[in-house]
């Protein structure tokens, strides 16, 4: 079944390249959107069937390596599942999304988002260590090419900073499988179980801490991070949705469970992992809440959410983990496509100094974040709110040392009332509080592109309704009973302990914003105006009278500039 | 019976198109040289291709295993290519000249992989040295560096002849498989490492030996630096592999420890050198040397993993380093007055569609990205030097991720900015030169075993 999905998402690349090919026809779009579509459907229908029978199967393409013997294949099972269905979708909405954001190359852009996600599938679904690598750098390098979409400047400091830090962290990938081929005989995932004496197991724990330096330098965890909040803004919005929800995070939890044979070998290195999860989480999610820009504040929710992936990982809770992963992924796309529109209707303005009483002027934007924002923070009935329950009970149900169990719940509870500081916060920033454009700005401001204001939608069903499909489909349970039932086994109930800690986060968001001294500044023109008249006069439903001020002002200053000359 | 039929076709057809080229008069002259000399290194690469599917069989005069047959389909392929590229470049009164010691030369290289005797071996890599020598002379820009390379190659060649007369007094027999089941003592498998890595490494390029590389590779045309810093340093390395690891192995085995820092050594410097050079063509000659390192590294490592990676390094690396050469002198031919300087390559490469999108294939590979070819070879010596050599491991993984970081910084800084020259379009030969050489690459990224599995067989063979 993952074939078809495979193969339906190497045709939608197909017809990208032919649209590179034939690049004054704009009909390819409806191509690239439909198809992808297609792909998603497959990838949603893979899912239900994993769902209703899970089964475990391995299909061997053909046989890349003899010596370290290596095939490359598809294995079908339901984490091969469940983040092939959360990779499609996005892609798909995605692919929706910039037919209505990109202006300038876009079929470049296509290719590119496409081959992205295929690489990420491909990831998801190796079954040795090489077919991992393989797509693991070449997710590397296409975001690479990502950063340098816009060909700016720049881009290049960061696109060296990221070359340098991945290829620098693959080197703990390369040289870990290659004494995993001598300690094991070959690179598969499943045949391998650790037995040997202390010997053995101290180059175990070498290895595996050869292996978390790669790991930690692709989920951006508390060492190696700077890379991604500099990658955000140097690429285009659904490229950052890409990177963020479907390229990095699946990428890192899928190696950890996939070689939990070899981290669950070793105390030391379980431990160590959960450490590196909780400092990351909370150092993180501290820094978000008082950082200045919108970039910083995206970046650093990322790395929080990655953090509590890696504390579940930790714990050997690879259920939590999944569930995070796609919580996060499906609320981390429709927040970053509501701030895509924000950034739109402002002519590419990312600056969140410029942005303020917003909502007025972009009300069905202003709605999605709303929805999303109550989903990212774990209101009850969210994907968020059953992923860090989930994660909760299982770290509960642990006995190991107790210091560790609850400095673990402590940072969870803790990092989610800041969760909801910093993106209360955010919401505040953007749609309420003070109106800092001028006339002239708040003229332009429209939110009348068609694909985005869907595929908005679009990803904000999916960020509030996944949870109730995956928890059922994880764990089989009762849903309904189980959110109103005030205590849960020993710990406390987690819908008391959640609310508690989003009226927390609201309330010092308010006290954060209101500590922040209102700035004027004008809006400033980054794109020239042509663009902007062509963008606004193919809009029907534009507002008349705003509409005729502008051109009147716009034509005026052009003229005025031509005179002088 | 008829692998052997094949060879001498081989071997007689590059000679057959250099004596017609010599026959050719002034009338239409250019036209026939060029349509004379590429349908020779067509036919010779038809021919060579039509060898790497024919059975082998083991009984002839010029013993061919399946190791030797792919280097003489790569040696064939890249003399296409040269050939294809050079037409350009090369003045028309020193054509005749050119080719014909180009064909002479293809003759010779196709002749050493397959020959089974180490006199004729040596006598063969005698006249290539003396040819190359008046290629460099005559064709480079300053003649100067064609006698460096006198100097250095000859002290290496010195010892090399030094060491066959040994090995052929001692063993009385100077066919490679009887050296191979001889049994030497230690003393003379000393006195035989001593002088025969002395000769191959030199050609190899390992570290005192290889300073005359660079400089003379960025004065010399295309085709010359493709014969100079792609298929010499892998006669040294195949030398390496076929005649002194089995002749001399105990010997081998002990001091490979030296060797592969030697290797480790060479690799690090030309790494280091690359880094800092501002010139294209000093880069990839930097380039050529770090992988010959590598190779030696492979070869020494102890095992049949480290040696098939080398071998695969020894056809993989020499695609990927043509095809870098092809598309920075297509870069230079179109725009001789901006020469050799970064910034000005950037808006050439801009007004020459589709040119960047080849330079990303030998770029990627350089940097050792999966599903390239160089990766391949890369992981399989890593895996091989790792039980023994694990801190050398973890210099090699160190030095191939600065380069390749390098050189995906190389390619951004490159492809940044818009010209507004007019454009310039690749011309059909260029296309077929870059596109061939694309699908090669590819190919042996994607299904490496097409390589793999004939040195396997070799080594089983052999013991």
């Amino acid at each position: 079944m993952i074939k078809y999905v495979i193969m339906l998402q190497m045709i939608t690349l197909l017809a990208n390249l032919m649209w590179q090919l034939q690049a004054h026809r704009e009909k390819w779009k409806y191509a690239s959107i439909i198809l992808s579509a297609l792909t998603a459907l497959a990838a949603t229908w893979f899912m239900v069937q994993q769902w209703i029978a899970p089964h475990s199967e391995y299909a061997p393409f053909y046989s890349f390596l003899e010596n370290p013997s290596c095939e490359f294949g598809l294995l079908s099972d339901s984490l091969s599942a469940i983040a092939a269905w959360v990779i499609c979708t996005i892609t798909a909405i995605a692919n929706y999304y910039s037919t209505g954001y990109i202006r300038k190359n876009i079929a470049i852009f296509l290719t590119q988002i496409n081959s992205l996600s295929l690489a990420a599938i491909m990831v998801a679904t190796a079954n040795n260590l090489l077919q991992l690598y393989a797509f693991w750098v070449i997710l590397t390098v296409i975001s690479c090419f990502l950063a340098d979409f816009d060909k700016k400047k720049t881009s290049l400091k960061t696109i060296s900073k990221m070359a340098n830090l991945h290829l620098f962290g693959d080197i703990g990938f390369i040289l870990s499988m290659a004494a995993l081929f001598h300690m094991w005989g070959n690179l598969n995932f499943d045949e391998n179980l650790f037995v040997g004496n202390d010997m053995q197991l101290k180059k175990f724990e070498f290895i595996s801490l050869l292996m978390l330096l790669s790991v930690f330098v692709k989920f951006a965890q508390i060492g190696p991070s700077r890379w991604l909040e500099e990658a955000i803004w140097s690429m285009p919005i659904p490229a950052t949705v890409l990177i963020h929800s479907v390229a990095l995070l699946p990428a890192g939890t899928i190696l950890i469970i996939r070689l939990q044979n070899l981290f669950e070998c070793s105390e030391f290195i379980q431990h160590a992992i959960v450490w590196i999860g909780l400092l990351s989480t909370l150092f993180y999610s501290l820094r978000a809440v008082f950082a200045g820009s919108l970039q910083k504040i995206l970046a650093y929710s990322t790395i929080a959410q990655a953090g509590s992936m890696t504390v579940a990982c930790g714990f050997s809770a690879y259920g939590a983990a999944i569930a995070l992963f796609v919580s996060h992924a499906f609320s981390k796309a429709a927040l970053i496509f509501a701030i895509g529109s924000v950034i739109h209707a402002l002519s590419g303005e990312r600056d969140i100094k410029c942005m303020g009483g917003l909502f007025e002027w972009l009300p069905k934007t202003y709605i999605v974040s709303i929805l999303t924002i109550a989903s990212m923070v774990g209101v009850p009935l969210t994907p968020f709110y059953y992923s860090r329950k989930i994660l909760l009970n299982e770290v509960l149900g642990v006995h190991s040392s107790s210091v560790l169990i609850s400095c673990t719940i402590i940072t969870i509870v803790f990092s989610s009332i800041l969760a909801s500081a910093y993106f209360f916060r955010i919401f505040y920033l953007i749609f309420h509080g003070e109106i800092k454009l001028t006339e002239t700005g708040l003229a332009y401001l429209s939110e009348q592109n068609p694909p985005i204001i869907y595929s908005m939608y679009a990803a904000v069903f999916f960020a509030i309704f996944s949870g109730v499909f995956f928890y059922y489909a994880l764990y089989n349970d009762v849903i309904w009973a189980d959110v109103f039932v005030f205590s849960y086994g020993e710990g406390p109930s987690a819908v008391f302990m959640f609310t508690i800690a989003n009226i927390a986060g609201l309330c010092g968001a308010g006290l954060i914003c209101k500590s922040i001294k209102p700035i004027t500044i004008p809006f400033k023109f980054r794109l020239n105006f042509k663009i902007n008249i062509k963008r606004l006069r193919s809009i029907n439903e534009i507002d008349r009278r705003f509409f005729k001020k502008f051109y009147l002002f716009i034509t005026n200053k052009n003229r005025r500039n031509h005179a002088d000359k | 019976m008829l692998t052997n039929d094949i060879l001498l076709l081989i071997i007689s057809i590059p000679l057959i198109g250099a004596i017609c080229i010599s026959l050719i008069d002034k009338k239409n002259f250019e036209n026939n040289v060029r349509r004379s000399s590429q349908w020779t290194a067509a036919f010779t690469f038809a021919m060579s291709l039509w060898l790497f599917t024919a059975d082998s069989e083991k009984s002839s005069i010029l013993a061919s295993s399946q190791n030797s047959v792919c280097l003489v389909v790569m040696t064939t392929f890249l003399m296409l290519i040269s050939v294809i590229i050079s037409q350009n470049e090369i003045k028309a009164e020193l054509k005749k000249k050119f080719y014909i010691l180009i064909f002479a030369l293809e003759a010779l290289f196709v002749a050493l992989f397959s020959t089974a005797d180490i006199l004729v071996f040596y006598i063969l890599l005698e006249l290539i040295m003396l040819l190359t020598f008046i290629l460099l002379g005559g064709f480079a820009s300053n003649s100067i560096y064609a006698v460096k390379f006198l100097i250095i190659l000859f002290v290496g060649m010195f010892f090399l002849l030094c060491g066959v007369i040994y090995l052929i007094s001692v063993a009385e027999a100077s066919e490679v498989t009887t050296l191979i089941n001889y049994a030497f003592n230690f003393k003379q498998e000393c006195i035989i490492f001593s002088t025969l890595f002395i000769g191959f490494a030199g050609l190899a390029l390992q570290f005192p030996l290889h300073v005359w590389l660079p400089e003379a590779h960025a004065a010399s045309p295309t085709s010359v630096q493709i014969i100079i810093s792609v298929i010499l340093p892998k006669i040294g390395a195949f030398g390496l592999l076929t005649i002194l690891l089995p002749i001399a192995d105990g010997i081998c085995r002990s001091l490979s420890t030296y060797v592969l820092w030697i290797g480790a050594l060479t690799t690090g410097y030309a790494t280091m050198a690359a880094l800092i050079q501002k010139v294209a063509r000093h880069t990839a000659a930097y380039s050529s040397i770090a992988y010959a390192g590598l190779l030696v590294i492979g070869i020494f490592s102890g095992g049949d993993i480290g040696r098939t990676g080398a071998f695969f390094h020894m056809i993989s690396h020499s695609l990927v380093l043509t095809m870098l050469l092809v598309v920075i002198s297509i870069v230079e031919n179109r725009f001789k007055q901006l020469k050799q300087q970064e910034g000005n390559i950037s808006i050439t490469l801009q007004s020459i569609p589709y040119l960047l999108n080849f330079a990303l294939v030998p770029m990627l590979s350089l940097s050792s990205i999966p599903l390239l070819p160089c990766f391949v070879g890369n992981f399989l010596i890593l895996c091989g030097c790792w039980k023994n050599h694990p801190s050398l491991c973890f210099i090699i993984c160190f030095l191939l991720a600065a380069g390749g970081s390098h050189a995906i910084r190389t390619y951004q800084r490159v492809s940044q900015g818009e010209s507004n020259l007019k454009k310039i379009y690749l011309t059909k030969a260029e296309w077929f030169c870059l596109a061939s050489l694309a699908v090669t690459i590819f190919a042996l990224g994607i299904y490496p075993r097409m390589l793999i599995t004939p040195t396997d067989q070799r080594i089983e063979r052999k013991q």
